[in-house]
């Protein structure tokens, strides 16, 4: 994320914490293609988007006063809480997803560890993360893909990937350990 | 107030990336919100996190979402809809972003515009994209029991895109359900074309439950067997607009 856009951002998630409305239809207008980019992939559904979106931005209008600049960029922070909600509303109407239905719409996503190697280079943050997760085995990097994209909880994981519940847990556990030594040895 | 187990610092460290990535839940994911409350160390934790995979967005798609939800935001939070944000297409403003723009923006003519006059908006949309992530085309169709001689049409985002020497593109529907999800043919497809492909009985249906679409290199006259040449070389899957 280029340093003029985070400063805006923080500047009006600053305006919005005081009220000012203007503020925060900019606010909106900035981030909410993001955002419900997101909130899409991660539901696969439209109506179900619509409503995360508009219940963020309505928790966003109430909270943005919380936000603390020094902690974390506005649009990670934003995002986060849009990528909560999406996991509450996820599993609140699909509390464990198995099954024929289920491989069928997971074997789009098979190649996708690939392609986000690929896909990650336009910014230096990128860039370094591109790179460790290249150094992570392919299993590592598909399941945390799996996880991250889609929502996916360990046991889903591991009924789509065929493999026992335990070793799936491992994959994601090393796969984080081995992620943050290597974007510590970066920075 | 903070469990003794939780002071560890390698578990606090793999509850906060677990938390962060999404894999933490029911019970523990409501538990570790908890102590967050009340351990600012392991919020900043998280927040480290959430930064470290935050890059995983910025490849994805942005998608501007339709007017009615700020109309209900503004609604809710009693702001009042005179303060429209201006509905211009391209109001994001992520210029690293420019390539995957391309099919937002396409995305939004489906959506609002450039339809003709005798057929219904189109209701749902694949954007064909290729391994590399590039958009190249898109599949749309307005909702088929609506209309009297069912269709998708076939938008070209990249027009420079084309099949190898001596071979083909064959559009493939993936249909959701009975039959496992099997890829059926829907013929080949021209390159760097808008086209119009008229569904038969039989594809009506497929299309209809489509989770996705995507598209195989043949040999000039198409696929002989039946199936695709796997890989696929684009595909996406179905969103739906209304």
């Amino acid at each position: 994320m280029d340093a003029d856009t985070n400063d805006r951002l923080a500047m009006l998630l600053g305006q919005t914490g005081i009220g000012n409305h203007r503020a925060f239809a900019d606010l909106y207008r900035m981030t909410s293609p993001r955002l419900f980019g997101v909130a899409l992939r991660m539901l696969r559904r439209q109506d179900w988007a619509e409503e995360v979106l508009q219940d963020c931005f309505v928790s966003i209008w109430h909270h943005a006063a919380d936000y603390a600049a020094d902690k974390s960029a506005p649009l990670t922070w934003m995002t986060s809480i849009v990528r909560n909600r999406c996991l509450d509303r996820l599993r609140r109407n699909r509390p464990e997803i198995t099954g024929e239905a289920f491989d069928v719409a997971v074997d789009q996503w098979e190649d996708e560890s690939v392609n986000l190697v690929q896909s990650l280079s336009a910014t230096e943050d990128a860039a370094a993360l591109s790179r460790c997760l290249e150094i992570l085995d392919r299993k590592q990097r598909q399941s945390i893909a799996l996880a991250y994209f889609h929502g996916l909880t360990h046991a889903e994981l591991a009924s789509h990937l065929r493999e026992p519940l335990g070793t799936v847990k491992t994959w994601i556990r090393r796969g984080l350990e081995k992620l943050r030594g290597c974007l510590e040895g970066e920075s | 107030m903070i469990a003794g187990r939780y002071r560890r610092t390698d578990l606090r460290q793999r509850l906060a990336s677990e938390y962060a990535l999404g894999t933490l839940h029911g019970k523990a994911r409501a538990r570790f919100e908890a102590l967050m409350k009340y351990d600012p160390a392991l919020r900043q934790d998280v927040g480290r996190w959430e930064e470290r995979l935050a890059p995983l967005t910025y490849g994805m798609r942005d998608i501007a979402p339709p007017m009615r939800v700020w109309n209900r935001i503004s609604d809710r939070i009693g702001i009042g809809r005179r303060l429209q944000i201006r509905p211009e297409v391209r109001a994001y403003g992520w210029r690293m972003l420019a390539a995957f723009s391309t099919s937002v923006a396409l995305m939004l003519t489906l959506y609002v515009g450039t339809r003709p006059a005798a057929e219904p908006p189109a209701a749902t949309v694949a954007v064909l994209q290729s391994r590399e992530g590039a958009a190249v085309m898109a599949v749309s169709w307005p909702p088929l029991k609506q209309v009297k001689d069912p269709a998708v049409r076939l938008k070209t985002v990249n027009a420079a895109a084309a099949p190898a020497s001596g071979k083909s593109w064959e559009l493939w529907v993936l249909p959701d359900g009975e039959g496992r999800g099997k890829p059926r043919s829907l013929g080949r497809v021209a390159a760097g074309k808008d086209q119009r492909i008229q569904l038969s009985a039989l594809q009506v249906p497929l299309v209809a439950k489509a989770w996705g679409f995507a598209v195989s290199e043949e040999a000039a006259d198409g696929s002989a067997s039946g199936t695709p040449s796997m890989p696929f070389i684009f595909q996406g899957q179905c969103v739906k607009l209304q």
